[in-house]
């Protein structure tokens, strides 16, 4: 492991780490601490003006909490000054939330005037928050709050994080594997369509890959999903293996509250490359509500309700189906989901603990039709995940909390499809060696099933303690995590002589069935520690630093005590300036690192059949074969973690009446991200001579040993390495205006421009290089260095939201402008474009770029065919959607949605290149009938 | 002068006119024209060929009384503020089938409706008022209708058609709202509305996908001058229609329409067919509205241009057909109460089209003209409530239609002139202190006279499409309804209903030729709802 090897760059990371701290400590030491201030207000009910008593009052991100009195007041103190989120929760209404400035000292007061419906309630927040932070974090982020996913009309987690800047709207429904990629331009790591060179992924399955997702305090991992048809395989069906975790099997509907933490996680989020999001599902005394949504291709249906049970518990349970013809009138595919959840709290006297159970299955299915015979394919994945919770309390300032959870999936896949080969000599054979083969060919049906059972254990136990240090209050966290992860699936199975690959001439290597449950689990630790000071100083000027380490390590064997193959020291540093109340200035630096899949540490081996002698007879009696079969092992050693640097600065400024301004600069780095390196080297191939004179005997020839001849083969074998870059750059913008207050309209901006780079450092091979395996007679044939790739993407998407309180009406129009687009490949065509040649023995010769043009290379000057270096731009264009939502009588909700409203088709416009073609008009209506009241309960 | 005028027109014209609607079942209402006619989605620039019915709304006693005024009557926003006293919700869930031979070649031959639709308004203080409706619909026409777009017999004579005719699925939403606003003597006020629908074969060898949107709105103003209120509006509509054909199994044909004379099949071997239509129609228009001798009066008139663009290329700037078309519309209404017990209510429209068509491809310029008109005027005679047990109303409709359409590539014409006169009674009474009941009847008669060329002129498409249609706008044919309906009072403002209703066409006469429909044509519906607020009774 080169890291291990390599004292000068691990003692670099420790001393960056340490002078964080050092510095965070040495911060406060000239910082002067102040009293925080008072926050005050009255909750009363919005209809009657009565007080309501027993609400629980608290600000976001904080443990500041306090029940309000009978006469429904609440007071809050040394509250800390900067903007925070007043959040009001009380059984029978709608949970009131609202930003607020803070002062450094004084008293503010904040009124909560609560209704039973959101809709009625004033300044209600549609939107993904600016201000508001992560629990527990001080990166940037985007807090996503009930109100806004119930506004959203999303199926799934994927749509509630269109609120995020730069993510671009899609229909709602089951359409396809859904996936977050956070700042990510959609660009694949090689565009030469024709080069044998399996390609690698692309940027935007790079970055939700390395997007953590965190379900109820438990990561969701997609590291041992290997449901996919292999590398070479030519038969699809949809899979979320080498990305994200299919973000289908969350529902949008039974989503509390959302936080997507963009910038620099703290040292408690790891396994990542890019940023976390934070899920908390709907749980506790929630009132019973059924919600159906409809539309033309989709319908859904959810259910979900809680009770309190006795004094110190409370349960809820919750039930999703929808489906989505996904090509009506077209293939008639269908993709449903079946999603229920139940969860527990238990609240002692010292402790709280939090259970819950998750079930999900998502079926995406493309049966057989008559006008198509043998196509078709199939997904299921199913899955029941159990998580607990334990925070006990250790006296008035520490915690101990262990989150512990255990998820079994069950991931069912094929595909099939009718196949047209030549004649061709076969072998089933599953080692090493020699033997006759028969002969096969004409039309057939490939089929291929993928079956893994994916299992994942996690916990974490971390303590957390505030501590007086240096006259500063501290917020130290300390915590462990330990993952293991693994796949019992029976694996990759097929019938050998019908394989899921017609193109193959025995050279080019291909897979073979493969169990799952022999593969190595993957094993993960780590260590972190985690430090967070806000302090006040200079009068108004108020500063906030969280700094932390965190040891990753990825182990081998299978525990964590079998041995450490890779590990990363993460430093992770955030801060936060405040000159004034309105104002905020941050920025942060971090490093992260993301354990490899299991699929790229112990992929399958790659299988040749070298064809020693072919003798193909009209009689078929006389006809024979003889095959070898070699195994190439396509492990890497070598293969470590990704490592991710980060840096981001950014500017809020609070304009008052929740009107805010919100700028962020990014640039990232993920270094050693796994791709798939074409690694060369050479098989021996054994040629035989025959007796003839069995020729028209009705018999096959004899083979005369030993062989006459050997000749090398030139191979590839697709290796997992860390040869791919990604860099991004980029600027996130929120501008939230004031509320026209007559036209009762707001309007609320998000925009961002990214740029990615994707960089690979394997080499490519010409498009012949099949002729070049076959025939001895091409002594040599050139290679070219790994594309560079680069994509840029401006989107500004604009929220249009009218609010009638008193009718309960919220109407959002939302407008998604593409201001930019442009995809360009880097690199050369021309006929000196090569890097160099690649020999019999599958030796790689660089050939200087000055002895290019010379005589003795003329025959590896050709161009480089396949690579596109014109950039690609998409047009400035613009997509609609509209949302209207009314409260109903017995505190109900009717929604409608209309993507895409004016239809547009997209354009090829003036001196862009390529089309942008949007999708179809989508639209629906959903309604929202709450059972509690229904049923008089209240 | 003026009293006696107002007697006159009282007199010499009860009627009443529903606009013109799309000739999907989803979009026939029960409810009378003036809940229908504020929508900024109304096919303002077209006047679809529909097939003759009563249009006098059944089961109107359970609805508040006829409305009059600028935004009920041309939909001018400003008017919300003036004409909404009350408060009233409404949702209604309604099934309906429709089957028989009297139909037109591009209507279904057999359709199944539900639907489900939330109507209501709110005054929240004097100066602030909102309305809006919603409205989800979903159609199975099994055997399916060859028609690709929405509304094949619209004014536009491009329409385009197929030969598959399998079961069709057709999803619709519409969404609309109004917000009327006053400050100081000046009323403004907004309507929005989007309006989508998707339409799709079921199993199809030859599958056809259509999809449309409509999203459209109207801003407008009033002002006081004197004793009249005069106000002025703009509104906005655009539809995008796309219509694909895909071959699954089975290949198939397309056939685009554009007018009178023969066109060729357009074969879809492989790959897909492709039409879009995108429609632009703005309209201003002016209101004044008063009242004199005890009698509410409206006035208004509109100007409307409606540019067509029918395109085959999924691209920038194609090649497109055009229909433009230019309408003119005025409408008076009335209403006064005749004593305490009974109301009056006089409207009266006239529309006239003109429009001409040219097709992309060729230089021959304008290939097709239009020009249609009609005129409609209706009057109700109703109680209002008062406490007795009894209440009726009584409506009429007197409407005349003429269409001129003038084939210029073959020199073929058409004329036809039709007049609908229709006849509602409805009568109600209170069973118990919570229960009440109404019942309707209507009658009505289409009488035509038309001109168009014989069936051995043309060849096949003339034949199998646009002939029997022709011949089904000349005959004679006698609408009739019945409807039955049923409220309980089950709180304070709550009201739960149930209305079964029943509309049929029967061809009267001999056909013109025999390529003319025959027969007749049924309507079943029933509905469920519950309202909110005190309704007249």
């Amino acid at each position: 492991m080169d890291t291990l090897g390599n004292p000068s760059r691990r003692s670099r990371a420790v001393l960056i780490a340490l002078g964080i701290v050092s510095g965070l400590w040495g911060a406060t030491l000239w910082a002067q601490e102040r009293p925080g201030a008072i926050l005050s207000g009255r909750v009363t009910d919005e209809a009657s003006g009565l007080p309501i008593s027993g609400a629980l009052v608290s600000l976001e991100g904080t443990s500041a909490q306090v029940l309000t009195d009978e006469s429904g007041r609440y007071r809050l103190s040394k509250v800390s000054a900067g903007p925070q989120v007043l959040r009001v929760a009380s059984i029978g209404y709608a949970p009131f939330r609202r930003p607020i400035t803070i002062p450094i000292s004084g008293q503010v007061t904040l009124d909560a005037p609560m209704a039973k419906s959101a809709l009625k309630l004033p300044g209600i927040v549609v939107t993904a928050d600016v201000s508001s932070r992560a629990r527990g974090e001080l990166g940037t982020a985007s807090v996503i709050d009930r109100e806004a996913i119930r506004n959203q009309t999303a199926a799934s987690l994927a749509g509630v994080l269109e609120l995020v800047p730069g993510t671009v709207l899609q229909p709602p429904g089951l359409d396809g594997v859904q996936q977050f990629s956070l700042r990510a331009v959609p660009i694949r790591p090689t565009v030469s369509l024709s080069s044998p060179t399996v390609a690698g992924p692309t940027a935007a399955t790079l970055a939700s890959f390395g997007t953590r997702i965190v379900l109820d305090g438990v990561p969701a991992s997609n590291n041992v999903n290997l449901q996919t048809a292999g590398p070479r395989g030519e038969l699809f069906f949809p899979t979320a293996a080498g990305g994200g975790i299919d973000l289908r099997r969350i529902p949008a509907a039974t989503i509390e509250r959302v936080e997507v933490i963009r910038g620099i996680p703290s040292a408690r989020f790891g396994d990542l490359t890019q940023g976390v999001v934070l899920v908390d599902t709907r749980g506790g005394a929630v009132d019973p509500e059924v919600r159906l949504r409809l539309d033309a291709r989709s319908i859904e249906a959810t259910i979900i309700g809680g009770h309190r049970l006795g004094e110190s518990g409370a349960g809820s349970a919750a039930l999703n189906l929808a489906r989505t013809r996904t090509f009506p009138a077209f293939r008639d595919n269908l993709g449903t989901r079946i999603s229920a959840q139940l969860a527990h709290r238990h609240e002692g006297r010292r402790f709280i603990l939090d259970t819950r159970a998750d079930f999900y299955q998502l079926l995406e299915d493309e049966p057989e039709l008559p006008s198509s015979p043998g196509l078709a394919s199939r997904s299921r994945d199913a899955g029941l995940r159990l998580s607990t919770r334990v925070r006990a309390e250790l006296g008035s300032a520490s915690r101990l909390e262990w989150t512990a959870g255990l998820e079994a999936a069950r991931q069912r896949s094929f595909s099939q499809s009718p196949q047209l080969r030549g004649a061709m000599p076969f072998t089933n054979r599953l080692t090493e060696g020699k033997q006759d083969g028969r002969f096969i060919g004409g039309p057939y049906l490939a089929r291929i099933d993928v079956e893994g059972d994916p299992r994942h254990v996690y916990s974490r136990l971390e303590f957390t303690t505030s501590a007086q240090r240096l006259g500063l209050r501290h917020d130290i966290r300390l915590g462990s995590e330990l993952t293991r992860e693994w796949n019992d699936g029976p694996g990759y199975l097929f019938d050998i002589e019908f394989p899921p690959q017609v193109s193959f001439n025995g050279v080019q290597g291909f897979d073979r069935p493969r169990r799952f449950d022999s593969i190595p689990p993957l094993l993960t630790s780590a260590l972190y520690l985690d430090d967070r000071v806000s302090r006040s100083f200079g009068g108004n000027w108020l500063l906030n630093v969280q700094a932390g380490l965190r040891l990753e390590l990825l182990h081998e064997g299978s525990w964590w005590i079998s041995g450490i193959r890779d590990h990363l020291i993460e430093p992770r540093l955030q801060a936060e300036l405040g000159p004034s109340q309105r104002l905020r200035f941050r920025g942060g630096i971090g490093r992260f690192g993301k354990v490899s899949s299991l699929s790229d540490l112990f992929p399958g081996s790659q299988y040749y059949d070298l064809v020693n002698f072919n003798y193909f007879a009209n009689d078929p009696a006389e006809r024979r074969a003889i095959i070898t079969t070699r195994i190439l092992d396509r492990t890497n050693p070598d293969l470590t973690m990704s490592r991710t640097d980060k840096v981001e600065a950014g500017v809020e400024l609070d304009l008052g009446e929740g009107s805010q301004v919100a700028l962020t600069g990014y640039t990232e780095r993920v270094r050693r991200a796994v791709g798939i390196d074409a690694a060369t080297t050479f098989l021996i191939r054994d040629r035989f001579a025959v007796d003839s004179a069995t020729i028209g005997t009705g018999r096959p020839p004899e083979v005369i040993e030993p062989p006459f001849a050997s000749d090398t083969i030139p191979t590839l074998i697709d290796r997992p390495a860390n040869n791919l870059r990604l860099g991004s750059r980029g600027l996130e913008l929120t501008v939230i205006l004031p509320e026209i207050k007559p036209l009762r309209t707001r309007l609320a901006l998000t925009g961002a421009w990214s740029t990615n780079r994707l960089e690979s450092s394997s080499v490519e091979f010409a498009p012949h290089f099949g002729d070049f395996q076959l025939l001895e007679t091409i002594p040599r044939t050139p290679y070219w260095e790994g594309t560079t790739r680069k994509g840029e993407r401006m989107i500004l998407t604009s929220r249009l939201i009218y609010h009638e309180p008193g009718a309960g009406l919220v109407v959002t129009g939302t407008l998604q402008t593409y201001l930019r687009e442009i995809q360009v490949n880097i690199g050369s065509t021309d006929t000196l474009a090569f890097a160099g040649y690649v020999t019999r023995s599958g030796e790689l010769v660089p050939v200087p770029i000055e002895r290019r043009g010379d005589p003795e290379f003329a025959d590896l000057r050709r161009p480089r065919a396949g690579l596109l270096i014109d950039p690609q731009q998409g047009p400035v264009d613009w997509l609609f959607s509209i949302q209207v939502s009314k409260s109903l009588p017995l505190d109900g909700r009717l929604s409608f949605y209309a993507f895409n409203t004016f239809d547009r088709i997209g354009s090829y416009g003036g001196r862009t290149t390529t089309a942008r073609l949007f999708l179809p008009i989508r639209f629906g209506l959903e309604i929202t009938a709450p059972l509690g009241l229904a049923w008089g309960e209240r | 002068m003026s009293r006696a005028l107002v007697a006159a027109v009282l007199l010499l014209v009860l009627v009443r006119l529903s606009w013109a609607q799309s000739s999907s079942m989803a979009s026939a209402s029960r409810l009378p024209s003036w809940l229908d006619d504020w929508s900024p989605l109304r096919g303002r620039g077209d006047l679809p060929r529909l097939p003759p019915d009563i249009g006098l709304g059944a089961s109107t006693l359970f609805l508040p009384s006829s409305r009059i005024g600028v935004f009920w009557n041309a939909g001018n926003p400003a008017g919300l503020v003036d004409e909404l006293p009350d408060s009233r919700s409404d949702f209604e869930v309604r099934f309906a089938r429709r089957s028989g031979t009297f139909r037109r070649p591009l209507d279904p031959e057999a359709a199944t409706l539900k639907q489900a639709s939330g109507f209501g308004w709110k005054p929240f203080s004097a100066n602030f008022a909102l309305l809006g409706r919603v409205m989800l619909d979903q159609e199975r026409f099994d055997p399916g209708t060859r028609a690709d777009v929405g509304e094949p017999y619209s004014s536009n004579p491009f329409t385009t058609l197929d030969t598959s005719s399998t079961a069709t699925r057709r999803t619709r939403v519409r969404i609309e709202g109004a917000q009327g606003v006053r400050i100081g003597n000046l009323s403004a006020g907004l309507t929005l509305g989007v309006e989508t629908f998707s339409n799709e074969t079921i199993e199809a060898g030859f599958a056809r996908r259509t999809r449309f949107t409509i999203p459209a709105g109207m801003f407008g103003v009033s002002y006081p001058l004197g004793s009249i209120r005069v106000g002025g509006s703009f509104a906005w509509r655009q539809r995008a229609e796309t219509i694909r054909l895909i071959v699954i199994a089975a290949g198939g044909a397309a056939v685009q329409l554009e007018g009178l004379h023969e066109v060729p099949l357009i074969a879809v071997p492989t790959g897909a067919y492709y039409r879009r239509i995108e429609e632009k129609t703005p309209t201003a228009g002016l209101t004044a509205s008063g009242s004199f001798g005890g009698a509410r009066w409206v006035l208004y008139g509109e100007r409307t241009w409606r540019r067509d663009k029918l395109f085959r290329q999924e691209q920038d700037d194609p090649a497109s057909d055009r229909w433009d078309a230019n309408v003119w519309t005025a409408g008076l209404a009335l209403q006064r109460s005749l004593g305490e017990r009974l109301l009056v209510t006089v409207q009266g429209r006239y529309v006239r089209l003109t429009g001409e068509g040219d097709r992309a491809l060729d230089t021959l310029g304008v290939v097709f003209r239009g020009k249609e008109q009609m005129v409609t005027m209706s009057g109700e005679l109703r109680t209002v409530p008062n406490g007795g047990p009894w209440g009726f109303v009584v409506a009429g409709r007197i409407g005349h239609e003429k269409r001129d359409h003038e084939d210029l590539t073959n020199t073929l014409i058409s004329s036809t002139s039709g007049l609908t006169m229709a006849l509602n009674l409805e009568a109600a009474r209170t069973l118990s202190s919570k229960v009440a009941a109404s019942g309707t009847v209507g009658f009505g008669n289409y009488a035509a006279s038309s001109r168009y060329p014989a069936p051995g002129v043309l060849g096949s498409i003339y034949r199998g499409v646009i002939l029997p249609e022709l011949d089904f706008r000349s005959r004679q044919a006698r609408p009739i309804q019945a409807a039955l309906a049923l409220r309980w009072h089950a709180g304070a403002e709550t009201f739960l209903w149930t209305v079964l209703q029943a509309d049929r066409l029967n061809a009267l006469g001999n056909r013109a030729t025999p390529f003319g429909p025959n027969g007749s044509r049924t309507t079943l519906t029933g509905s469920v709802g519950l309202t909110l607020a005190g309704p007249d009774r």
